[in-house]
């Protein structure tokens, strides 16, 4: 996909698009920031030092445990997702940009034998990331860490469709309604799930209705996700404490892309 | 190791946040990292130069100055640089960037973050009553190197058909 392709896509069409990272080679430091996070935790070295048996199994660990890897701080993993793709970035906000300070990790855990204990590991609920005061040209970049070919990544909707939606709520009085957590919206049905190999990424405007739904596979779906925008556009409600200051390196982005 | 919470302008940043409110976000960061907090050192509104923590500092040797954000640094570069050389051996805790760190390096680059964000300009006060607003602009948004794009053919499909 070409750069204005890209860019039309993003912020004039459907509002997300599926990107090949420039730098696929860069992802296992996420991989790696995730297995650390799991040896820390056990204190001791994990037996399962790859990804795809640690998502096999990690549903067999205490909810202590998951939470613990939850809450971790993984300070790397925003610049380690803009090294992987510096095209993506450039080409849709420049060089000169805002990346989020820390990218946030989430887990879509499978129940454990037995059932669920609690519905503390709900799904992510429908939203727009708009929502939490991002400015409107901010980007997100969502990546699992795993070929993802089932339903247990994101869905996403267009961002005129998710417009509709919201605009409907809106004519009623309200800004995320329970039709809309529930899914029961008009044109909610109109979702896609987005499936990847490894080495790519999700990347959508702050104005499509996205979630998850709950994990009724065997495997863990892992993924870091980050947002950035354009330092020459405004910012909203979320500054500093949002974001910080990112330079892409010019010769990390791939040759033909301008910007 | 002598600990001063700092209460400054109440606007920084796009933020208003009251004297208390800042005392109480400084108080609950220093519990939470078990630090002792020793003074509470009120900056005059209308200042953002951080005199009154340098002019303590000298006489009462801090180790260890607690911020709500770096936007409350000094916006003048000449009263950054005085405020260096006061406070460089000074650990400063920036909480709301979650930023911790010591001496000419690290306070320079908290500087130029900061310039970075007061050089941007804010939508705060635009005239946006909705996330159709947000959308419109969002629509608008110029390509990066600045070009115009050409618009695809199926935007604004509403139009064409009016035609």
């Amino acid at each position: 996909m070409s750069v204005n392709a890209l860019f039309e896509d993003i912020f004039r069409g459907r509002g997300w698009a599926i990107v090949d990272a420039d730098h696929p080679d860069n992802l296992r430091g996420l991989n790696n920031l995730i297995l650390h996070s799991v040896d820390d935790i056990s204190g001791e070295k994990n037996a399962t030092s790859e990804i795809e048996s640690l998502r096999r199994t990690m549903h067999l660990l205490t909810e202590d445990k998951i939470n613990t890897i939850k809450s971790h701080s993984y300070v790397e993993a925003s610049e380690i997702l803009a090294c992987a793709f510096p095209g993506t970035i450039s080409g849709l906000s420049g060089n000169e940009v805002f990346l989020q300070r820390r990218a946030h990790m989430t887990l879509n855990v499978p129940a454990p034998p037995g059932g669920r204990e609690n519905n503390r590991y709900l799904p992510s609920l429908s939203h727009f990331d708009s929502m939490s005061g991002i400015s409107p040209y901010t980007v997100t970049l969502w990546v699992p860490i795993h070929d993802l070919d089932d339903d247990t990544g994101v869905w996403i909707i267009d961002q005129e469709t998710s417009m509709e939606i919201m605009n409907a709520e809106r004519r009623n009085g309200r800004v995320m309604g329970g039709d809309i957590l529930a899914m029961n919206a008009p044109r909610m049905e109109k979702r896609v799930f987005a499936r990847m190999t490894y080495g790519q990424g999700l990347v959508f405007s702050p104005f499509c209705l996205h979630g998850s739904v709950t994990n009724e596979t065997e495997r863990a779906r892992i993924c870091f996700n980050t947002r950035f925008q354009s330092r020459n556009l405004p910012l909203h409600l979320r500054t500093s404490d949002y974001f910080s200051c990112y330079d892409v390196p010019k010769a990390a982005v791939p040759a033909g892309i301008t910007s | 190791m002598s600990t001063a919470v700092i209460s400054g302008d109440p606007t920084f940043g796009p933020w208003v946040v009251p004297h208390r409110l800042q005392n109480v976000f400084t108080n609950a960061y220093a519990r939470e990292q078990g630090l002792t907090v020793d003074t509470v050192i009120p900056e005059p509104i209308f200042s953002d130069a951080l005199l009154t923590t340098q002019w303590i500092s000298k006489h009462w040797s801090l180790d260890r100055i607690l911020l709500c954000s770096f936007l409350q640094l000094p916006h003048k570069p000449e009263d950054m640089e005085r405020l260096i050389d006061n406070l460089e051996n000074v650990e400063f805790h920036f909480i709301l960037e979650n930023l911790v760190g010591t001496g000419r390096n690290f306070l320079g680059q908290a500087f130029r973050n900061a310039q970075a964000f007061r050089n941007t300009s804010s939508l705060k006060h635009a005239e946006i009553e909705c996330y159709d607003d947000l959308y419109r602009m969002m629509r608008e948004a110029p390509l990066p190197n600045g070009t115009e794009i050409r618009q695809p053919a199926n935007f604004d499909q509403s139009n064409d058909a009016k035609d």
